[in-house]
């Protein structure tokens, strides 16, 4: 029984059965947040797992509330490791997979899928690479077959390069005129450098990539030492064994790709980067830092809770501040992301134009006070540890959320007791341990600031901010300074507000 | 989840599935209860235990279309109030919802605007608690209205106006409508009407639409159906139903009487056009038959138009096509981006080709099954979530007055044969009776000012 506790909802409790009566009367105050309900156990559910005869291991979640199996072959290699000069290989040699394979070109390939009532889809991300598909319960085996075939038989065609290729120059094109992507480009560059994240695929890349280039590295990456295979949905361990087996077993071992190495550049003052974008209707902001560790370090958790009070939901500092009293944005964000090397901090925002210096002013401040003059709360560090906590068993709703999650863990050596510990690691810090991980890792005086708008909106304002300056181009490459770049003497900052 | 599959409707797929054989006594299913309050709240219950979380729906039947003139996007600015404080809970709504680890949020489009909470099962009665209060009891005043102002015109710069083509939509909505169809303007607004936007709009609006009886809550996930109706009736019941019936709009034939060609030049990296067509309103005759044409004419790489223009000519780098269904009336839209070197025109000119081969042939029966297929496997992927299962329940509700449609949805595409499919390609794409609206770069040269020309009957 999950009833009740409050005596006057018992009482309504008796008049709805059948069907629901009027209420006479109101029985209780409104006033009054309601008691929750009796809290319903939830345990995480768990993979199944068995081993291919080449020693492929497959995870497998079983779900049958729809007549669907997913698949999803992880590859822990990508495009981090692309050779200098070929950026963009992991990821294009991923693309031309799925370009036909075995007998098939690729519109007979794409027509055999669709009539399955199946997709494949094939993808080459910076740390992993996968292929994934859905099918229909009844239609594994066809549909298994043609990730057989794409997986160790794909064809390589010319001419689908060649429009490929045309296609992924007019995407780049397309992102360069984008404020949001522009700012994120800019910003990996400005972190990385030209190492890892830092380097972009260009026009060049994209031309220097040969058909001979993307075979060897699928028959070096895409191997049985690189993959992972994750099934989910409406089908048993043995039944999908058997089935992986027959496709999968005789998979070539391969070499494991070596390990990605991350440079990263570390801000020691903040800098505005400011790509000028003329006309446009908001000014994109992206702060970054790096911080000191990654998902298995020691403060991680407490600086999550630390990071989520300060600006990472809708109802932290930063939001409520720049978006609910301000009015100066549609919405602001900090957040922690995870690859290879040191996680990274970032702050960001598209704001109202005329409201850019304020808007950084804001930031300055909210990154400033929690060592400064408003140290979070703790109530402000229970508040998202209890909805962290509590917004946890709904991501299990899809049994994909599993998969990813056991992808995930696989690609970054993440432990075994990620998901089971989780709520513990979240429960763990104290409120003190939170404030200081904050203080400790985000040097609020030292943040790559990256600035995509109409500059000469904001202009001499922006120059007049206390912080150092410095023009970037759309690919993130420094370019001279315009003329009237400087914070005049006689203009001081108030007047640019 | 409990969501009756007891079979796949007979097109999944004949030929392939020999088990298939008995399927013409099966049905698919959401189960759901239904009942309605005193007061005229419709209430669209459906247990699902897998996991402990509860999802909370509250559809009002009241969108963009049923904004007055020099008002346009009030029904959404609106809905962002709602989300601003009530008398007994005098503080963004976010903040003890989000405390207890909660999904929240609320959309607006044309026809409905409806808010939602994902919420963990022991909390629905904080769930209840507040959408009743601002159902109720919503605070209304000067500061919070100015604030969501600036909040909504700067979501309109953020996804209309910064991102290149971004308004598109409004542009075409503003041409396949003429002034004065509820249609006309988008759900967004334009940036003068919001501003105008006074509180006693606000308060007159609310007291308008936002009542109980103009309003249906779906509640799906881990709950106990006795449980729930108790708790519904507790927090919804004494809230007063409306004292004058709203007036619902009822679908309508649009029709243009030319062909309408727009250019713009922007700062647009890419060629772009799209080429549109008033259609048949949501789930009215010929709105699944058109859904299944996009799928003839762009549902995989030999589809028609992705076979002609992407892979054989390769005039363009990529093609969309699909049917944006909505209560009053549609709109059928081809979207193209020419490939480097090819223009705009030759698009329009080589899909001309495709369409009339279209319209004169019809698609072929495989093309139908293939299609049926797509849309088959979509619906059922589709209702994977109980947000999902709710907002199934709520669309069918609203747009077929019934929730209890999935079947029936799915024998819409069942029953559509080439020859039904043929006609809808001619009666509704027709050449010389659509908007065509070409978004180009702007030469180096011009700079500044915006350049649009309209040219008609061409």
């Amino acid at each position: 029984m999950r009833f009740s506790r409050s005596i006057g909802f018992t009482a309504l409790l008796a008049l709805s059965v059948g069907c629901p009566k009027p209420v006479e009367t109101v029985s209780f105050d409104r006033s009054v947040q309601p008691e929750p309900l009796a809290k319903p156990s939830f345990t995480i559910p768990s993979a199944q797992s068995a081993t291919l005869s080449n020693g492929v291991e497959v995870l497998f979640v079983e779900n049958h509330d729809l007549p669907f199996v997913w698949l999803n072959i992880t590859l822990k290699t990508g495009g981090a490791t692309d050779p200098e000069g070929l950026k963009g290989l992991a990821s294009v040699t991923m693309d031309m997979l799925n370009e036909g394979a075995g007998e098939l070109d690729a519109m007979a390939f794409s027509d055999t899928i669709r009539r399955l009532g199946s997709t494949i889809s094939t993808s080459g991300g910076t740390n992993s690479s996968a292929v994934s598909s859905r099918m229909l319960t009844r239609n594994a085996d066809a549909t298994l077959d043609l990730v057989e075939a794409v997986l160790f038989s794909p064809r390589w065609d010319e001419k689908e390069w060649t429009r490929i290729r045309k296609a992924r120059k007019a995407n780049l094109k397309q992102s360069a005129e984008e404020p949001t992507a522009i700012a994120r480009k800019v910003a990996n560059k400005v972190m990385y450098g030209d190492s890892y994240n830092g380097r972009s695929t260009t026009e060049e890349s994209l031309d220097a990539i040969t058909l001979e280039a993307m075979q060897s590295w699928h028959s070096e990456r895409v191997v049985a030492q690189n993959a992972l295979i994750l099934v989910a949905g409406d089908t048993t361990l043995d039944a999908i064994v058997e089935k992986l087996e027959a496709r999968f077993g005789k998979w070539t071992a391969g070499e494991a790709a070596a390990p990605v190495e991350v440079a990263t550049i570390q801000p020691e003052q903040t800098t505005l980067y400011l790509v000028d974008k003329p006309g446009a209707a908001q000014s994109v902001i992206q702060g970054r830092r790096f911080v000191d560790g990654d998902r298995q370090s020691e403060d991680y958790f407490a600086l999550a809770l630390g990071n989520a009070a300060m600006g990472g939901m809708f109802t932290s500092r930063i939001n409520m501040n720049l978006r609910e009293d301000k009015g100066y944005t549609y919405g602001a964000r900090s957040f922690i992301s995870n690859g290879m090397g040191p996680a990274m901090w970032g702050v960001s925002t598209s704001v109202k134009t005329a409201t850019t210096l304020d808007s950084l002013k804001e930031i300055k401040r909210e990154l400033e006070d929690p060592n400064g003059d408003r140290p979070l709360t703790d109530d402000e560090i229970n508040y998202v540890r209890g909805s962290m906590i509590q917004s946890f068993p709904a991501k299990f709703e899809s049994p994909n959320y599993l998969v990813g999650q056991r992808s995930e863990m696989w690609v970054y050596d993440l432990p075994e007791t990620w998901l089971s510990d989780y709520i513990a690691n979240i429960e763990a810090p104290t409120p003190d341990e939170a404030r200081q991980a904050l203080a400790k890792h985000l040097d609020p005086s030292a943040i790559s600031m990256v600035v995509v708008g109409d500059l000469a909106t904001f202009t001499p304002g922006i120059y007049c901010l206390g912080w150092a300056t410095a023009h970037l181009d759309r690919e993130g490459n420094p370019i001279e300074a315009p003329e009237d770049a400087g914070c005049p003497e006689s203009a001081p900052e108030e007047a640019a507000d | 989840m409990t969501l009756a599959i007891a079979f796949l409707a007979t097109l999944i797929t004949p030929g392939l599935a020999a088990e298939t054989a008995e399927n013409d006594e099966m049905e698919l299913k959401i189960p759901y209860t239904e009942f309605m309050l005193d007061n005229g709240l419709q209430v669209l219950l459906s247990e699902d235990h897998d996991v402990p979380t509860a999802f909370v729906d509250v559809w009002y039947h009241v969108g963009s279309k049923d904004e007055v003139q020099g008002r346009s996007g009030f029904a959404h600015l609106f809905e962002h109030l709602m989300f601003q404080g009530s008398e007994n809970q005098n503080t963004d709504y976010f903040v003890p919802l989000q405390a207890v680890g909660a999904s929240i949020n609320g959309t607006t489009n044309l026809d409905r605007t409806n808010y939602f909470e994902g919420v963990p099962a022991e909390h629905l009665p904080l769930a209840l608690w507040l959408e009743a209060d601002r159902m109720g009891w919503l605070v209304l005043d000067e500061a919070r209205l100015a604030n969501q102002q600036d909040v909504v015109r700067n979501e309109r710069r953020q996804r209309y106006e910064n991102p290149p083509y971004g308004d598109v939509w409004v542009t075409l909505l503003a041409n396949i409508y003429e002034e004065g169809h509820p249609y006309h303007h988008p759900t967004i607004g334009n940036h003068e009407d919001l501003e105008a936007a006074t509180i006693a709009d606000v308060k007159a609006f609310y007291s308008q639409w936002y009542t109980p009886d103009n309003a249906t809550i779906a509640i799906v996930g881990d709950i106990d159906i006795e449980e729930t109706k108790a708790l519904v009736e507790k927090y919804f019941g004494e809230i007063p139903k409306s004292e004058t019936a709203v007036e619902r709009k009822q679908p309508a034939t649009v029709e243009l009487t030319e062909e309408k060609v727009i250019r713009q030049e922007r700062d647009v990296p890419l060629h772009k056009v799209w080429i549109a067509w008033p259609s048949p309103a949501f789930f009215a005759e010929g709105d699944a038959e058109l859904d299944i044409l996009s799928t003839s004419l762009v549902g995989g790489k030999s589809s028609r138009l992705e076979k002609r223009l992407v892979h054989e000519l390769r005039i363009a780098k990529e093609i969309t096509a699909y049917q944006a269904s909505s209560e009053l009336s549609s709109m059928f839209m081809i979207n193209a981006t020419a490939a480097d070197g090819h223009s705009t025109d030759e698009l329009v000119a080589e899909i001309d080709k495709v369409l009339a081969e279209l319209r004169s042939e019809g698609p072929t029966a495989d093309e139908i099954e293939l299609g049926k297929i797509d849309f088959e496997v979509m619906q059922i992927a589709g209702l994977a979530s109980n947000y999902a299962k709710a907002e199934a329940l709520q669309r069918y509700n609203h747009y077929v007055g019934t929730p209890d449609y999935v079947a029936q949805d799915l024998a819409r595409y069942a029953n559509i044969t080439p020859e039904t499919a043929k006609d809808a390609a001619n009666k509704y794409l027709p050449a010389d009776k659509r908007v065509v609206l070409h978004v180009v770069p702007k030469p180096a040269e011009k700079s500044d000012s915006q350049n649009n020309e309209t040219e008609a009957g061409k």
